[in-house]
């Protein structure tokens, strides 16, 4: 996982396969939990740039385009 | 032989009019169907003329009519509402226009006497919005978690991460609750 944009893919690949029964439960669960520690990981990096007027930008949130 | 009164006399007439009407009541509807049909119009305005006249009696004979069989009332006046849709709709225009402040009032009073329940209504009803509209719900979250309103803006792929997220999360949950 490169960035964003693979983070969202896999997150809606999980979502089909809970959906259809292919994935435990828990796993998707930890799956999502460690989606969303990923996303306080960003607002800390962002938070930080914020306040050094940092203006690099942020690898992770670079999009890449949808295959 | 005593002679009768000429109120005795009229009782008696309208008495037996009456019988003779409800012998015969299924031939006068025919009759008065087909006076109906060869002239609506001049119905229509005999009608009114009559309303006109006492409009009480009539409403009491309504209100008697629809108490006999509100079923069949109510779908008369399905019918009807389908049958001529802007009629009905110019109809109640117009009653708003004329009776605004009797509608106000009306509303008041219904208000006043079920503001708890109104109230707790629309507590629902925006907690049920909050919950299923899930672009709102993300960005309520996004900003619990600390992100800022720009910061959304300018990357608004999170809110697409976190829609997935809210979404992954109440799939679990509700297969969680479903195997128990």
């Amino acid at each position: 996982m490169k960035n964003i944009t693979d983070l969202r893919n896999e997150l809606a690949t999980n979502y089909t396969e809970i959906k259809a029964d292919k994935m435990a439960l828990d796993k998707a669960k930890e799956l999502a939990n460690t989606a969303g520690k990923m996303l306080t990981s960003l607002k800390v990096e962002i938070e930080y740039n914020k306040l050094n007027c940092i203006k690099t930008k942020i690898d992770f949130l670079e999009q890449t385009p949808a295959k | 032989m005593k002679k009768m009164s000429e109120i005795e006399r009229k009782e008696k007439v309208k008495e037996s009019k009456k019988k003779y009407y409800l012998a015969n009541s299924e031939k006068f509807k025919e009759l008065a169907n087909k006076r109906y049909l060869a002239n609506p119009e001049k119905a229509k305005e005999r009608m009114k003329k009559y309303y006109l006249a006492d409009p009480e009696k009539t409403k009491e004979r309504i209100k008697k009519y629809y108490l006999a069989d509100p079923e069949k009332f109510k779908e008369r006046d399905t019918d009807y509402r389908l049958a001529n849709p802007e009629k009905v709709k110019e109809r109640e225009k117009k009653y708003r226009l004329v009776n605004s402040e009797k509608i106000k009032e009306r509303e008041r009073e219904y208000y006043l006497a079920n503001a708890d329940k109104l109230k707790e209504r629309m507590k629902k009803r925006s907690q049920y919005q909050t919950i299923n509209n899930t672009e709102f719900y993300a960005k309520k979250q996004l900003n619990s978690k600390g992100f800022a309103s720009e910061s959304i803006k300018e990357y608004p792929i999170l809110l697409e991460v976190q829609q997935l997220l809210i979404k992954t999360h109440r799939l679990t949950h509700f297969k969680q609750l479903n195997s128990k």
